[in-house]
């Protein structure tokens, strides 16, 4: 069985086959930028895209993520060139501690994938099922909607 | 030179030589305690190091744990050293590179660190400035400040650090500079290039990228996973068991036990999870009135009646003068829950445990820790060795709010990797992490006040009952509570003492040591302390039909808190909205006021609008300080209106964050933040404005409802 991460094929071993994918990234693969934080799909820190779209990873069996194009954190820049999700939180400085920061900006990216012009209310909206302990609402919600910006600047 | 100094400048390679060791024995009956001691110019020596590329190689003497400091205290070292935020490169606390540092609690790393660490800046400054005036044997006033990173001769030839280091040198040793050393970063604020101004926050690049390691991110080669058997409600041990079925798993590798701890090590996280599944283990049970006794809510009026609060503190006047005045009188009672540090990284530890050839053991320990000293004496003690055979590093915490003083996982790795000679990984699970941490502690607290008839207040009686912060079973095992108990519990009594003069006022309050493990949270005894403070003078200023500012501004003599709350009523201006508003000085020393808006939507109260004037005295890191006056205004929309930590069983019944309620973004307006100018010494924002945050918002319900509450969190449909 192989999982496409990143751009890159990786060979899963058979007793890794059933666990959640997040496992399977961190623990198996050693690609730790994808953050466990509840295990049970209500925190956000474990979000992945499957085919472009915001997944939680850890509840997910990584064997129905085959023939997904998987993207984690480590994957979201083009080469050295930062997506404008993360140009956008350096800019506005938003992390904090940092932990669920990964799980934000892809529910960000896909945010964007899906609605390049979101409004204020779709960000909330879509931000929402994220949790942030530290409180960097406020941050994510302008660095949205400033990577919206940048994406169109860019292009 | 002094033997602490020595030891490090040995362990970081300055110094050849044998490594020097200060013996101390094992087998203390003290328990592994945190480390209260402030750090002294002679530790700071070894923070700040110069590299042949000129870069700055700097300790960071603090936990990082998303306040910022790594980059307040980094704009401080670049200031001195005349070089570009980059060029710092700031690592992360490690006991073998480092004397001791105080643990990071209390946002008091400003007020003792900055100096320190200015100075040991400095001090490399003038060393460097020493060698060059050697180098080119010119006087050291003839070394003139040149441009970033380096030094001008007379000549007009600019010289970089760097080009002072000697050959073959890895990195420059400070050598320590008399009391008059110029700190520049101490210079007037428009004559600072870096300090006092917005930074890109250090290592914020790695955080994007997903690059940054968190305790839980660490790998080491053949690392295993360790599990630990659990018991199902508090305080019950394991009684007997049979790992026969566990070994028989595919994958097992050990099973542990330590005294009455139980523990699996795995070759993959599902091992060890599987051969934990497997573990028989035969548990004691609570007996019903224990079980009972674990879930006891703690009761003002019970400890009242019984005349049972038996610490007191800062009283003056006397209660019954003050109140002969009164011509109205309240009793009011408040009441807030247990609640949860709920930090998105649960706790993680690697440990690895090696024994030389020569039979010498010794353990290495990644952690993320607000103490990774307690968290080295903790392991020594369950590893029973020295403290100076464990190393520590610590990485960033995924957030700590007072729950990572002690990181158990360590502890749990380190002793799974002693028995097992392999290095182990212990990860806790979000329902382990609600569970087996210790907790905030409930508090009720009763407040008797009266208003004369021009609506002063008379007197001012506040009662409290809560359970130990700092002195709790968290730190102190059972054979010293006796002592611990006689203890006024510093931390319980927190933000009791108001900021409003009132002649005749008299504090008494009780720690009751409860079942659940309790221990610091963010603020300690200052946020349910001050949410009763703020809402009993909220409901008096009501009673005298005053402004709820003016009836403040009339019993301050704090003129620091007075301009903030003049600057609020300016700020919220004649908006028609009801407003609430709430005010304190944070230990004494940091002040703030904020108004909170509140409407009705369906059976849920949302916080519409939250304006904080905040004073904080000087301000290194503004951005970073903002950030954490963000995030206190967040955590007083959740301790007013979301959070509640439950017992069920004897067990938590808030065990993930289905149960447990954080705000969420949709939860939070746009949030207005007025930083005070100040020229007095720098004072925490870490947890100052979050309690006053959270009276504000239930004072705002009183304002848009005419309801008072006096329970949290507070539910509009009750």
């Amino acid at each position: 069985m192989h999982l496409t991460i990143n751009g890159a094929a990786y060979d899963i071993p058979v007793e890794w086959q059933g666990e959640p994918l997040l496992t399977v990234l961190r623990d198996l693969l050693g690609m730790t930028g994808t953050k466990f934080g509840c295990g049970k799909g209500f925190c956000g820190a474990c979000t992945v895209h499957l085919d472009g779209t915001a997944t939680r990873s850890c509840l997910l069996p990584a064997r129905t993520a085959v023939g997904a194009r998987i993207t984690t954190i480590e994957g979201l820049a083009d080469g050295d060139r930062l997506h404008p999700v993360q140009q956008a939180w350096i800019e506005h400085a938003v992390p904090q501690c940092g932990y669920c920061q990964p799980g934000q900006m892809m529910t960000a990216a896909s945010l964007l994938n899906a609605n390049a012009q979101p409004s204020a209310s779709d960000v909330t909206a879509s931000m929402s099922g994220n949790l942030c302990r530290c409180g960097t609402y406020p941050r994510i919600r302008k660095a949205v909607l400033r990577a919206a910006e940048l994406a169109r600047e860019a292009s | 030179m002094n033997g602490s100094r020595r030891r490090f400048l040995v362990r970081s390679g300055w110094v050849a030589g044998g490594l020097t060791t200060i013996g101390v024995s094992g087998c203390s009956l003290l328990p592994a305690l945190p480390t209260f001691g402030e750090s002294t110019a002679a530790d700071a020596w070894t923070w700040v190091q110069l590299r042949p590329d000129g870069s700055v190689r700097f300790l960071l003497p603090r936990a990082e744990l998303g306040q910022g400091i790594s980059t307040g205290l980094s704009q401080v070292v670049a200031e001195e050293l005349r070089l570009p935020l980059a060029a710092i490169d700031c690592h992360y606390q490690d006991t073998g590179l480092m004397a001791p540092c105080q643990m990071t609690v209390g946002s008091q790393s400003m007020e003792n660190y900055l100096t320190l660490t200015a100075r040991s800046a400095a001090c490399l400054r003038e060393t460097l400035r020493q060698r060059a005036a050697q180098r080119f044997d010119i006087d050291l006033r003839q070394v003139g400040t040149g441009p970033e990173g380096g030094f001008v001769l007379p000549s007009g030839l600019p010289i970089r650090y760097q080009q002072l280091l000697w050959a073959g040198e890895s990195s420059v040793a400070t050598v320590p500079q008399d009391d008059a050393l110029e700190l520049l970063s101490e210079r007037r604020a428009d004559e600072l290039s870096i300090v006092g101004r917005p930074a890109e926050p250090v290592h914020v690049r790695r955080i994007v990228t997903g690059t940054e390691t968190f305790s839980r991110d660490v790998r080491l080669p053949h690392l295993h996973y360790g599990a630990i058997a659990r018991p199902p409600q508090l305080g019950v041990k394991a009684t007997g068991w049979d790992r026969t079925a566990a070994l028989a798993i595919d994958g097992v590798r050990a099973v542990v036990a330590l005294d009455d701890q139980l523990g699996v090590v795995g070759t993959t996280p599902m091992a060890a999870r599987r051969g934990l599944g497997a573990l028989k283990v035969t548990w004691a049970t609570l007996a019903p009135e224990a079980l009972a006794n674990v879930q006891q809510p703690l009761d003002i009026d019970h400890f009242i009646d019984r005349d049972a609060l038996d610490h007191s503190g800062d009283s003056t006047g006397t209660l019954a003068t003050g109140a002969k005045n009164a011509a109205q009188t309240f009793s009011l009672r408040y009441d807030s829950p247990m609640v949860a540090h709920a930090a998105l990284e649960p706790r993680a530890g690697v440990a690895r445990w090696t024994t030389d050839d020569a039979g010498r053991s010794s353990c290495e320990l990644w952690t993320g820790s607000q103490d990774p000293w307690m968290v080295r004496a903790a392991a020594a003690k369950a590893l029973g060795i020295s403290p100076n055979q464990v190393v520590v590093h610590n990485q960033r915490v995924g957030g700590a709010f007072g729950g990572r003083v002690l990181c158990q996982a360590t502890i749990e790795a380190a002793w799974l990797s002693k028995a097992t000679g392999v290095p182990v990984k212990v990860q806790w699970s979000r329902e382990e992490e609600f569970r087996y941490n210790y907790v905030g502690p409930q508090f009720s607290t009763r407040i008797d006040a009266g208003l004369d008839e021009s609506g002063r207040l008379t007197h001012w009686h506040h009662q409290a009952v809560g359970a130990p912060v700092l002195t709790s079973s968290t730190f102190i095992p059972p054979y010293l509570h006796w002592l611990a108990n006689r203890v006024p519990d510093p931390g319980t009594k927190r933000g009791m003492r108001s900021p409003y003069s009132i002649k005749h006022q008299r504090l008494d309050f009780a720690d009751e040591r409860v079942p659940m493990p309790t221990g610091p949270w963010r603020g300690l005894g200052a946020a349910p302390n001050t949410f009763a403070v703020e809402c009993a003078i909220d409901e008096l200023a009501s009673a005298a039909r005053q402004d709820p500012i003016e009836f403040r501004l009339h019993h301050l003599d704090q003129p620091r808190l007075a301009t903030c709350l003049q600057r609020l009523k300016q700020r919220i201006g004649s908006c028609g909205q009801p407003v609430g508003i709430a005010a304190t000085s944070y230990k004494g020393v940091t002040h703030l006021a904020i108004a909170a808006e509140v409407a009705v939507v369906g059976d849920r109260f949302q916080v519409t609008r939250l304006v904080c004037v905040h004073d904080c005295g000087r301000v290194i890191a503004p951005d970073r300080v903002r950030a954490q006056i963000e995030g206190n205004l967040i955590w007083g929309i959740g301790m007013a209106l979301l959070e509640r930590f439950k017992l069920e069983n004897g067990i938590a019944a808030t065990d993930n964050f289905d149960g447990y309620a954080l705000a969420r973004n949709a939860d939070v307006p746009d949030l207005e933040i007025e930083l005070v100018r100040s020229d007095a010494a720098p004072s925490g924002a870490a947890e100052a404005a979050f309690a006053p945050a959270a009276a504000a918002i239930v004072n705002a319900v009183h304002a848009a409802t005419g309801r008072r509450y006096r329970r949290l969190p507070l539910k509009a449909t009750v």
